[in-house]
């Protein structure tokens, strides 16, 4: 009986209570809406108060304009008359340059002392060539001379001296052979000497005259090997000597061109320079074309400053606003919040006293304890 | 009747025969013949030697019907030991130092020269050799000491008849061997040594001369063969082959390549260490000589020569000849001086020792003409002189140098006109042959089978050589070889003969002693006849002798009559034998034939009796 009884009370309580909260919801919801649609309203406030709106500037070199969107207007050029000006000016300094130089280049070409230094030089030059051509010649005919073959030279010295000797040499030898055959030696021949030890000495004075013939062609064709050796070297060293004045020549007409090339290379270092200069005057020209352009902008800075103070004086007012509305919506939000908890406890309170809560005992409290304790009573 | 006279003929012929008397000259010390005699040391004219059998066995290989004759032969000098040699060694399959050469002599005897005798020790030399027995044994080891050539073919039969049917068409049966008589006719030529008492053949050797052309040189311990267009050869103790075989062997070469790769002369000679020889090429102009003491080294005339202590050389001796031309017959040796003979002319170098082409060395001393030599083997040296055949006759070469281009030195002068018909008619083969131990030197006529012997040593009263006369010389060549035992002299035998000895007095067919006086005139008048009587021979015989007494008046000994010899009373080998004589006549001559048929037979003394005839009016 105090199940039942408890059951239906406690799901009583609990229809209550849901209706309760579902009334307490749908209130807050509204109000939610309400302010969605204050604070889209504030935005759109905000957004279309805080647009940029653009300013502009007027001097008399012109009237420069700054869009709402940002885009700039100079409203002032470049000053081309000026950069034409300076042109003028130079190609007449140039020019004027240029002639000077080439004036002198033409002087320095035309120098008849230096030509005729050079003429000279190149003659002597000449001849000086011609000369070591020679002595070269010479020193190296010499010095092929002397770089023979030594043995043909020397085989054709001893052949002339053998040619000499011949004749008394075979009487030698016949008066030997008539010796060895009055001796009765004729016609022996010795493994030893090939024939007998008379001819052997005599084939051994034979070949001792030939050895000292071979030996005196050997010094006579190195003496003169050495006599062509010296007039190679006299030759060569004369050579050296004309090579070394053609060096010298060579040298001063080296010196000279350097100087001359020296003086070209100053020419053009000057044209360089004056290049130099008229570019730098095109240069400074060519800036002085910008200049109203630069005093625009600079008057273009001045104004910009103006506009961001405008615009933080529009930014900060519906920074205000915005933020007032904002303060609004939270205040309500927080009193609807409230009023909702107040609701919400109130009916946790009854709820829970209708229901009650068992004991130690298996008894029950509140309106279910009494109902129940009633009920035990009737029973 | 004029009474009795007695002739005394004292050692009849004791001067050696003499040719070149006259039938009215009475010199009785010569003899018109002496055959097959000697003249004995006290001067007698005495029977020969006997060409006696020697060595009869040999395993010369002759043709069917045919036989050989020993031709040539040298010997080496015999030496107890062999001494180290310059030929190398033989390839025989047991060695030389364990087994001789002797070894399968078969019977197993002492290894002898020409003798088999029994060894005194009971292992011989055949079986054992020198070096495991020496000084046990006792046994000399001899090496091949004698070495030749014989000449093999079939004998040419001297019988008429059996030459037209000759042997080969009827058989032995019919015309038995017996039957083929006459010479060998050389077929063949091969080299022997004698060995234990036979011929070994030497197959090795072959040369195609042997009679002539050819020359044996015993130089160092070994026989050389010289043949005429044959490599030289030589033999050594078993080992033949060629010289230029040897591996020392260096041909005569110069500059321009070899000259001759052949030693293919015929003329040859050893001395003063080397050897020389000549013909080589057919070059007879010219002598090569070999090293000293290297037979195998010839001249080498590079201008680096392989061996720069080879003095070996060449002699062309065109330029020496005096007449011009020549051709060189013999080289030669004595006294110091190369003899080199021509066919006229004769060429005698000194200094042939040491170095010939050194300083002071080869020298023309000589050169005669007119004089020269026959063919190469009839020559000989006899120690004091050297002999040589000249177509006058024999010469002594020692009389030639002496007296230079007069030589008048003839030692045939008692048989000169005999001797200088016999030459020429064998030019090519008369030989002349020096029989050491008899002292005597022997001109041989193979062909004739005739010699003339030459007693050396004194020379007769004519101031020739007492010579002899020798017939039935079936040999060709005579050395002379020393052995430790005794000297032998012997011959080299005709007919498959075998190697003769000129020793004894028994041959297998007698031969006769025969003599011949001059004319003999006790009355020194030719115009008074003599009648013989008696005539006594007192003569030296150890035996019985068959004696005949010839006798005769002229020219021809018509008469003859059988000695007959008294009963021997005595043991006294001295005889006296009277024989009577009949005919008469003015020029007496008297002589005698001897068969010898063992028996030495000196003549002593021939004494005749007899009768002056009336004078001739």
């Amino acid at each position: 009986m105090s199940d039942w009884v408890n059951n239906l009370f406690g799901a009583a309580g609990q229809i209550g209570s849901v209706y309760g909260a579902l009334d307490s919801a749908n209130k807050i919801e509204d109000m939610g809406n309400t302010m969605y649609n204050n604070l889209t309203q504030l935005g759109n406030t905000a957004n279309t108060g805080s647009q940029f709106n653009g300013y502009g500037v007027t001097s008399t070199m012109g009237n420069s304009t700054i869009g709402s969107d940002g885009s700039v207007n100079m409203g002032v050029g470049v000053d081309g008359s000026v950069n034409q000006n300076y042109q003028n000016m130079m190609g007449t300094g140039y020019g004027g340059a240029s002639d000077g130089l080439n004036r002198l280049g033409q002087q320095n070409a035309a120098n008849p002392w230096m030509i005729q230094g050079a003429q000279q030089m190149a003659y002597a030059n000449k001849g000086m060539a011609d000369q070591m051509a020679a002595n070269y010649g010479a020193a190296n005919q010499f010095r092929d001379q002397s770089m023979q073959d030594m043995g043909q030279r020397t085989q054709d010295i001893y052949n002339q001296a053998m040619a000499v000797q011949q004749p008394g040499l075979d009487r030698a030898q016949a008066a030997q052979q008539a010796r060895e055959y009055a001796m009765g030696r004729g016609g022996v021949r010795g493994s030893q000497f090939g024939g007998t030890a008379e001819d052997a000495a005599m084939a051994r004075a034979r070949a001792e005259a030939g050895n000292q013939a071979s030996f005196a062609a050997i010094q006579q064709a190195q003496a003169e090997q050495l006599q062509q050796a010296n007039l190679a070297q006299a030759y060569g060293q004369s050579g050296l000597q004309g090579a070394e004045m053609r060096n010298q020549s060579a040298n001063m007409l080296s010196d000279l061109g350097v100087k001359q090339k020296q003086m070209t290379d100053q020419r053009y270092a000057n044209m360089a320079q004056l290049g130099n200069q008229m570019s730098q005057i095109g240069l400074d020209a060519n800036k002085l074309q910008y200049l109203p352009m630069q005093m625009q902008m600079e008057l273009m800075q001045l104004a910009g400053a103006d506009a961001d103070r405008s615009q933080t004086g529009q930014l900060t007012g519906l920074g205000y606003l915005t933020q007032m509305g904002l303060g609004g919506a939270e205040v309500n939000v927080n009193a609807s919040n409230v009023a909702n908890q107040a609701r919400a406890n109130l009916y946790d309170s009854i709820l829970d006293n209708m229901g009650g809560n068992s004991n130690a005992e298996g008894g029950s409290s509140g309106i279910v304890g009494l109902l129940e304790s009633i009920l035990k009573r009737e029973g | 009747m004029q009474p009795l006279q007695q002739v005394s003929i004292p050692a009849p012929g004791g001067q050696g025969l003499n040719t070149e008397l006259t039938p009215f000259q009475t010199q009785t010390e010569f003899a018109l013949r002496a055959d097959n005699a000697v003249v004995d040391r006290i001067g007698r004219l005495a029977s020969r030697e006997a060409f006696a059998d020697y060595i009869t066995d040999s395993d010369i290989q002759t043709p069917a019907y045919g036989g050989y004759d020993v031709v040539r032969m040298a010997s080496v000098e015999v030496d107890d030991w062999i001494p180290p040699s310059h030929a190398p060694l033989t390839a025989a399959e047991y060695g030389e130092a364990e087994y001789l050469l002797s070894e399968w002599n078969g019977d197993g005897l002492t290894r002898s020269l020409v003798q088999v005798e029994k060894d005194p020790s009971e292992y011989n030399a055949a079986e054992y050799g020198e070096s495991e027995y020496m000084g046990e044994s006792n046994t000399t080891r001899v090496r091949d000491v004698v070495f030749g050539l014989v000449a093999t073919g079939s004998f040419e039969s001297a019988d008429a008849n059996k030459n037209g049917y000759g042997l080969s068409e009827y058989g032995e049966g019919e015309y038995s061997l017996a039957g083929a008589v006459g010479s060998v006719k050389p077929t063949e030529y091969v080299g022997f040594a004698i060995d234990s008492g036979r011929l070994r053949q030497v197959s090795n050797i072959r040369p195609s001369h042997g009679r002539t052309n050819a020359q044996l040189v015993p130089y160092k311990d070994s026989v050389f063969v010289f043949s005429k267009g044959d490599p030289a050869m030589f033999y050594y103790n078993g080992l033949a082959e060629k010289v230029s075989e040897h591996p020392d062997y260096s041909p005569p070469q110069d500059d321009n390549g070899v000259i001759a790769q052949e030693l293919d002369g015929d003329i040859a000679c050893a001395a003063y260490g080397r050897l020389w020889v000549s013909g080589v090429g057919g070059n007879y102009d010219t002598v090569y000589y070999s090293d000293l003491l290297v037979p195998y080294q010839w001249y080498d005339g590079k201008a680096t020569p392989d061996d720069a202590q080879n003095t070996a050389g060449i002699i062309d001796v065109r330029e020496y000849w005096p007449s011009g031309n020549d051709k060189i017959q013999g080289i030669a040796a004595h006294n110091g001086y190369l003899i080199i003979f021509g066919r006229h002319s004769i060429l005698i170098y000194s200094g042939a020792q040491g170095d010939p082409a050194g300083e002071g060395g080869l020298k023309l001393e000589d050169a005669i003409r007119d004089v020269g030599l026959v063919n190469q083997d009839a020559m000989c040296n006899i120690g004091s002189d050297h002999l040589f055949v000249d177509s006058l006759g024999v010469r002594s070469l020692g009389r030639v140098i002496q007296e230079k281009s007069t030589p008048l030195g003839e030692p045939s002068m008692n048989v000169s006109s005999t001797i200088r018909r016999l030459i020429a008619e064998n030019r090519d083969t008369v030989r002349l042959t020096h029989l050491k131990s008899k002292s005597m030197a022997v001109c041989l006529f193979p062909e004739l089978e005739l010699a003339y012997a030459f007693q050396l040593g004194q020379p007769s009263m004519s101031g020739g050589y007492r010579v002899t006369r020798w017939t039935d010389c079936d040999w060709y060549d005579g050395i002379t070889v020393r052995t430790n035992r005794e000297d032998l002299t012997l011959l080299g035998g005709r007919n498959s003969r075998g190697v003769l000895q000129y020793g004894g007095y028994k041959q297998p067919n007698p031969y006769t002693f025969s003599y011949e006086s001059a004319v003999l005139n006790p009355g020194g008048n030719l115009m008074q006849s003599i009648v013989p009587k008696t005539m006594s021979y007192s003569f030296e015989c150890d035996g019985d002798s068959d004696l005949t007494a010839l006798w005769g008046f002229g020219a021809d000994l018509r008469y003859d009559r059988k000695v007959r010899h008294k009963a021997s009373s005595s043991s006294d080998n001295f005889k006296t034998s009277r024989v009577s004589l009949n005919g008469s006549g003015e020029m007496l001559r008297v002589g005698f034939d001897a068969v010898i048929t063992g028996e030495e037979l000196s003549m002593q003394q021939i004494s005749i009796n007899t009768m002056m005839g009336r004078t001739i009016l």
